[in-house]
């Protein structure tokens, strides 16, 4: 990397070797003085050198790039001598300015081109009611869908640069006096403390600041909704906005939040509280039923209910593998064909879907390779585990299933239980910036449980979680928000 | 705990741990009925049914076998079936009248023993052998779910006081009561409830008719649903819908000179009546004549209790939690000639929705 001796002159030749940087000479057709012009192609705006600066370049009389400077009707325009400043600045789209070859002191115009896709609806966390604005690539647009939402002074935004090559900038943002410095001071450490070169997305920032690495659980909540996040800052939340990253990340987080879909919040309160209920139960339904399937059919035929027991029979008469297989086969093939799908573009993944979903399925019951009874379970599995909001939590969850039916193929029911008490132990030891994972269920926050399981109404969500300890734990007046205004008061 | 460790602890917990004996299921064959029949004072003789189930229907099969004990015999069997028969999932366990009659105890104690079987299990009488039962054919469903099902709602919804594997043992280890067991007999294509079997410690003692049912449940249990049939003067009859009964039991008197009381109470609604139209008059009579009957019938019960000296109602232990320092030896040398009293109340709630 550049060495601080380094020369203007040797800093451009290293930038020459590339063929997109470009060194031209202009003749100022008022004055006769001939100006040097280097820039990377790709990385200027052509519109803006063309209409505020080239016009100036070529017939304003200045005699100084002091004077260029000033006429100048852009804002950053400055002058530089140091090679590093302006390497940074020339691979960033600036113009470099100089009225000879060999000066050491240039000016730097900013003519960065500004490329990013327009504002589009959210698409893994879609909602059919509520705002359908969704974060993009560029931390600037994405810092102004959280101010519009936060028109507060307290809206904090601490700025980062990570990654030895990528230099990406990074944004902490959190409302100051709501937010518990503490976690603040977390979040901002440990990016500091990030060693790596090239950081593409915020994923790759959970992945390097998480508490366990190693955790199949996703321990900052990553979501593509401004207006989650602008809620969770409310609560006293950090959040992370990474530049080129569609994806805010936000911390400390726990498991419920990752079955809450921000619709919850939308819908009123006991329909919300139902459909979590409902996630929740799609969440253990999709982990555990294979297992049970596999532990039942092996060891504890006992358990099945009379009445069951021929309808099981009957479905697996014909087969010729052991329950582990017939469920291996099954479980499989549904993640191949979502492997598949999710490879392929949309249209050919959709076929893919109904070709996999439909014909091998019926083909393998067909041909007596799984029983229908099981083809029925695994595909209601698969469809659990697809109502989880979250699509990092739903791969944990997808993953998880397979050494619990290692453990029932083992142990039975026993093994399910070791397996599960397995996860509980790794649940309850996690933590999000250094907060317990599981709260509000252990440690318990009764209070909590307001907005856990179940999401009670508005009114009744005057206190902000405790479990953030933040300095500032009262959010309105509930008993206010609770008084029947009427209007014939 | 690092990840060495846990891994070293996950090796050895599922290495070292040994093997579980899988039984899957449909490489099994499983037991939904077991009978015992009486064959000579040392020997029994088991059946087992197992259900073939099949798309449309389930097929029965039967093995029998004679020996000295209950897992003997599936022993025996073991060696006529392709594949391990397991018993984990009996519905029923049926026992032949003389072999009831000669005492059943040790052919219930292995169910207990046995952790694979729930105390939900149905124990019954038969009539005749339950080889011969076990042997009919009655339902699509298979035998196992036919008798299991005859029993349960002829328990939960008319006149067969509740009895399963867990109450039988409960009342013939208790010291202050008698077990008693549903009494079935075969009908040609059909099982029928005949009564039910009165035990005297593990022993058959005296069956209670069909027609007395309902009294010995409103005694020993409390009946829900069912319906009886109060017979007036002249012909005319009514149906009393039960809804909900009450039994108190009180003692009254030293202890050394108990006297007992049981009140029934009974409410009901009117499901036919054969003549004319139901007046609040009527509805007194029926009240009257309904109350007589369960005076009548209890009595004549509970004297045939103390005739043959057991108690199926568990009167030594209502009498226990009245009495400090209640011996029940001494309350069943006097149990024979125990005074009692039994009153009852019939209130008829409803009358139907046409007046």
């Amino acid at each position: 990397m550049a060495a601080p001796s380094e020369s203007v002159w040797s800093m451009l030749q290293t930038l020459g070797c590339s063929l997109d940087f470009q060194t031209k000479v202009y003749r100022n057709q008022t004055s006769g003085q001939r100006i040097w012009v280097s820039y990377i192609e790709p990385m200027i705006d052509i519109e803006i050198a063309v209409k505020n600066i080239f016009p100036y370049l070529l017939h304003y009389h200045f005699s100084t790039l002091q004077d260029l400077c000033g006429a100048l009707p852009l804002d950053e325009a400055y002058l530089s001598s140091d090679p590093n400043d302006m390497k940074q600045k020339l691979l960033e789209g600036y113009l470099l300015i100089r009225l000879n070859e060999t000066d050491e002191t240039g000016l730097l115009v900013k003519a960065q081109k500004t490329l990013e896709r327009t504002l589009t609806i959210p698409e893994v966390e879609f909602s059919v009611v509520g705002p359908k604005e969704s974060f993009i690539e560029s931390l600037e647009t994405n810092l102004y869908l959280l101010r519009k939402r936060i028109p507060s002074d307290h809206l904090t935004v601490n700025m980062f640069r990570v990654g030895t090559l990528s230099k990406t900038k990074l944004a902490v943002v959190y409302i100051d006096g709501i937010a518990d410095p503490e976690n603040v001071q977390t979040v901002s450490q440990r990016i500091q403390a990030v060693e790596f070169d090239e950081v593409i997305d915020s994923s790759y920032i959970v992945q390097l600041i998480s508490d366990n690495r190693h955790s199949l659980f996703p321990q900052l909540l990553d979501t593509e909704r401004p207006d989650r996040v602008a809620a969770v800052l409310a609560e006293g939340k950090v959040a992370i906005l990474v530049d080129g990253s569609p994806h805010a990340l936000i911390g400390p987080t726990t498991l419920v939040e990752f079955f809450s879909s921000f619709e919850d919040y939308f819908l009123n309160w006991i329909i919300a509280s139902f459909f979590r209920l409902i996630r929740l139960f799609s969440v253990a339904f999709s982990i555990l039923i294979t297992p049970i399937y596999v532990a039942t059919l092996n060891y504890h035929y006992e358990l099945i209910p009379k009445d069951l027991l021929g309808t099981l029979i009957t479905s697996r008469k014909e087969i010729p593998f052991p329950p582990i297989v017939e469920v291996l086969f099954l479980e499989l093939t549904i993640e191949l064909l979502r492997e598949a799908g999710a490879r392929l573009p949309t249209k050919v993944g959709q076929t893919i879907g109904i070709v996999g979903g439909i014909v091998i399925g019926t083909a393998s019951v067909e041909a007596g390779l799984t029983s229908n009874v099981l083809l029925i379970l695994v595909a209601l599995a698969a469809l659990a585990s697809f109502t989880t909001p979250v699509y990092k939590m739903g791969n944990t969850i997808r993953l998880m299933r397979f050494p619990f039916l290692l453990f029932a193929e083992m142990w039975g029911l026993l093994g399910v239980a070791f397996c599960f008490c397995i996860v509980m132990t790794h649940l309850l030891s996690l933590t999000s910036l250094g907060r317990p994972f599981l709260a509000p269920l252990y440690p318990p926050r009764w209070k909590d449980w307001k907005d856990a399981l179940i999401r009670l109404p508005f009114t009744s969500q005057a206190k902000r979680p405790s479990s953030l300890r933040t300095p500032q734990p009262i959010r309105f007046d509930g008993k206010k928000a609770k008084e029947k205004r009427d209007i014939d008061e | 705990m690092n990840g060495k460790t846990f891994l070293l602890v996950l090796m050895a917990a599922s290495l070292l741990s040994g093997c579980l004996r899988k039984e899957i299921l449909d490489d099994i064959n499983i037991e939904s009925a077991v009978g015992f029949d009486y064959v000579s004072p040392t020997k029994i003789k088991g059946t087992v049914l197992i259900p073939i189930y099949k798309k449309e229907e389930t097929a029965n099969k039967t093995l029998t076998a004679v020996s000295v004990s209950t897992k003997d015999i599936l022993e025996e069997l073991q060696h006529k079936t392709p594949e391990p028969l397991v018993n984990g999932s009996i519905e029923v366990a049926l026992y032949g009248k003389r072999l009831a009659e000669h005492g059943l105890f040790p052919f219930v104690d292995n169910f207990h023993r046995d952790s694979s079987i729930g105390t939900g299990l149905y124990l019954a009488v038969v009539d005749g052998t339950a080889e011969q039962l076990l042997k009919g054919h009655y339902s699509r469903q298979g035998n196992g779910i036919y008798l299991s099902n005859l029993l349960k709602h002829n328990i939960e919804q008319r006149d067969v006081p509740k009895t399963n594997l867990h109450l039988f043992l409960k009342m013939y280890y208790a010291d202050g009561q008698d077990p008693f067991l549903p009494y079935l007999r075969q009908v040609g294509q059909d099982v029928q409830v005949e009564g039910i079997a009165l035990f005297r410690g593990d022993r058959v003692v005296d069956y209670i008719e069909r027609n007395n049912m309902f009294f010995f449940k409103i005694l020993t249990d409390s009946y829900t649903e069912g319906t009886h049939t109060v017979r007036l003067q002249k012909g005319n009859y009514a149906s009393v819908k039960n809804i909900s009964t009450k039994r108190t039991i009180s003692f009254s008197g030293p202890k050394t000179r108990p006297h007992l009381h049981i009140h029934l109470s009974l409410e009901g609604v009117i499901r036919e009546h054969k003549q004319g139209p139901f007046t609040p008059s009527t509805q007194q009579a029926v009240q009257q004549q309904f109350e007589k009957e369960i005076k009548i019938n209890a009595s004549n019960l509970l004297r045939r209790f103390q005739e043959q000296n057991i108690d199926p109602i568990g009167l030594g232990e209502w009498a226990k939690s009245q009495y400090r320092h209640f011996s029940y030896r001494d309350f069943y040398r006097r149990y024979r000639h125990l005074p009692f009293r039994i009153t009852a109340d019939v209130r008829i709630r409803d009358t139907g929705i046409i007046e």
